[in-house]
């Protein structure tokens, strides 16, 4: 295998290479092998209740790549810790703009629609109760989660409420949040 | 056993799109014969729920050379109707059909394609599969995960709610068929909860017009394969949630859910006596609502720019799917029965497995097979929007069967060359 650097591309609208997107679609119909992802973060123990994940390796698409950096960002506690970073919860709210946003960014690309403004809010409701153990038939998980999505762009209301609709369909942290998971988490054999 | 008989074409199947084509072929004069399993019309017959009506109305029933003549062209027939209807249709066209035979395998080499049937073989120049499309139901693996007591029950095996005990039932999917049986159950006073996925919501009258009369006067029903932007999305799509009934009610989410249908979102999982659904509940509303919303835009474009507004009664729209919270996870133990109405996935255990994907799906151009000489008749979006319908079928039948006229002529001029 080899180590790849994720080119950079130039033919774009909103930024986005849709090309080389319709490109990529056309190959993993023919080769499903070629959608076999996988990403990982490394997380460091810094102090407290604090670490940090350094994310830079990435598998995908027959090879080995790397990020054009390593990337590191650190979590802590709210109220417990040191302020070394927001909390692991908040995270997830990134991660899900984040996911819905570059669909919206893509889809808007394939339809031929400039965008001129995405910014969303994504808000989440959590009783710590459960968490702490005070009390077993809290939830220890985010009770309701909402994004809120102001986009500008060439295009009436409801085709942007489908982008919108759309992006969130096909997000992948949307699935995750909505759908289980099955997680296994263990002590590494050193 | 019997010997091989010899005929241009075989018809594999006598439903619609069997009897459809078999017009075609006779009215241009190629010999020909229809194999059909059961008895004409068979999954109308024996594999449809008691209560079932076309989407449809009836006038929206044309086939070639065959139309709607009853006193009731606004209404919708049931399966027994249809059933009916088909049967006068293949008398009047004195289709060549063997009923209750079995075919077993089909073999093509050298321009000639073997048909062998639990009826003895035949031998043709080409074959045309019209075995319909919603005759092999397809239930997720997720099924294999549910608790031994349950019972499993498909679109094709359910009859009427006495059939079921007085236990909780699951409808797993909103299509018509998930949404008419789970509103059907709920009527008759059993806990039903309704697992939604991805839907297509659309009120049964607009305007004072059916939706179907709107949908063909657009020509959303005519609209090609070689024209949608993504055929495979196209052809997946389920059904609209509709139902036939006389009083032309309207069947959607909120409706069932006035009835004491629980809402809950796909199912996803099963952990330990809890099956888990998903929280993307709202967002499959919110589609549906939109895609709504976008067609009937059409629609009423489509009447000013037609000049019709007058003739028609005002614009009133559907209210948005209600924001009722879904069930995240359901008591297994208070479920007896799950109705898996997951949609169809038409299975060919006796095609050469080359002829299909990897995911058993008939590999086909407009019907057109790989293999020069085998045809299939009747799949969702085949040639057009419509092509599935029992009023769609036809004009996909005579393009299929000019394709296979001028492959025969061909085909001999190359034999006596």
């Amino acid at each position: 295998m080899t180590i790849n650097e994720t080119p950079l591309v130039t033919d774009e609208t909103n930024g986005v290479p849709t090309a080389k997107l319709f490109g990529t679609i056309a190959k993993m119909k023919d080769n499903g092998d070629l959608a076999a992802f996988r990403f990982s973060a490394k997380n460091e123990w810094i102090e407290g209740t604090a670490s940090a994940s350094t994310i830079h390796e990435w598998f995908g698409a027959g090879a080995d790549h790397l990020h054009v950096e390593e990337f590191r960002f650190a979590a802590d506690h709210p109220t417990l810790g040191h302020g070394h970073g927001p909390t692991p919860q908040e995270y997830v709210l990134h991660a899900l703009a984040a996911c819905i946003t570059a669909g919206i960014a893509t889809g808007a690309a394939a339809r031929g629609i400039e965008l001129t403004k995405v910014s969303s809010t994504a808000t989440a409701d959590i009783d710590v109760r459960g968490v702490l153990g005070i009390d077993a038939e809290v939830r220890k998980g985010f009770s309701e989660v909402r994004v809120d999505f102001d986009v500008q762009a060439d295009a009436e209301p409801d085709v942007i409420d489908a982008l919108i609709a759309s992006a969130t369909k096909y997000s992948a942290v949307f699935d995750m949040l909505t759908s289980p998971t099955v997680v296994q988490v263990r002590r590494a054999s050193r | 056993m019997n010997p091989t008989r010899t005929t241009d074409v075989v018809v594999i199947g006598g439903g619609q799109a069997g009897l459809a084509m078999s017009q075609c072929l006779t009215s241009r004069s190629i010999d020909h014969v229809v194999l059909e399993r059961g008895d004409t019309a068979n999954s109308w017959r024996t594999e449809r729920w008691d209560s079932l009506r076309l989407l449809t109305p009836n006038w929206l029933a044309r086939l070639p050379g065959w139309s709607y003549q009853g006193d009731d062209p606004d209404g919708y027939m049931s399966a027994v109707e249809v059933a009916t209807y088909l049967d006068a249709y293949r008398i009047s066209i004195g289709t060549p059909i063997r009923t209750g035979v079995e075919v077993t395998r089909i073999t093509s080499s050298g321009g000639r394609h073997v048909v062998e049937t639990d009826d003895g073989p035949w031998s043709a120049r080409a074959v045309v599969v019209a075995t319909g499309a919603c005759s092999n139901p397809h239930v997720p693996s997720i099924a294999a995960d549910m608790p031994d007591h349950i019972e499993h029950v498909t679109p094709i095996g359910y009859r009427n709610p006495s059939q079921l005990g007085e236990g909780g039932v699951l409808v797993v999917g909103a299509s018509a068929s998930g949404l008419q049986i789970a509103d059907e159950l709920g009527r008759s006073g059993l806990d039903v909860t309704l697992a939604v996925g991805d839907h297509v919501r659309l009120p049964r009258m607009y305007r004072g017009m059916d939706i179907h009369w709107w949908m063909d006067a657009v020509g959303q029903l005519d609209e090609r394969y070689d024209e949608v932007d993504d055929l495979d999305r196209a052809r997946r799509l389920p059904s609209l949630q509709l139902i036939g009934s006389p009083e032309r009610r309207d069947l959607d989410l909120t409706t069932v859910a006035a009835n004491g249908v629980a809402l809950a979102g796909r199912l996803v999982g099963r952990n330990g006596q809890s099956a888990q659904f998903s929280g993307s509940f709202a967002n499959m509303c919110t589609s549906a609502d939109l895609k709504e919303r976008r067609l009937l835009d059409r629609l009423d474009e489509y009447a000013t720019s037609h000049g019709l507004d007058a003739e028609l009664s005002e614009a009133t729209r559907p209210a948005p799917t209600g924001s009722v919270p879904p069930l995240l996870e359901a008591d297994l133990r208070s479920i007896d029965t799950i109705v898996w109405a997951t949609g169809f996935r038409p299975t060919y255990p006796w095609l050469d497995s080359q002829l299909l994907d990897h995911k058993g799906r008939l590999v086909h151009d407009g019907g057109v097979l790989p293999v020069p000489g085998l045809y299939a008749l009747g799949l969702p979006f085949m040639r057009r929007r419509k092509s599935s319908f029992l009023d769609g079928v036809g004009p996909d039948a005579t393009e299929l069967a000019d394709h296979l006229v001028s492959y025969l002529a061909h085909s001999i001029a190359r034999s006596h060359t």
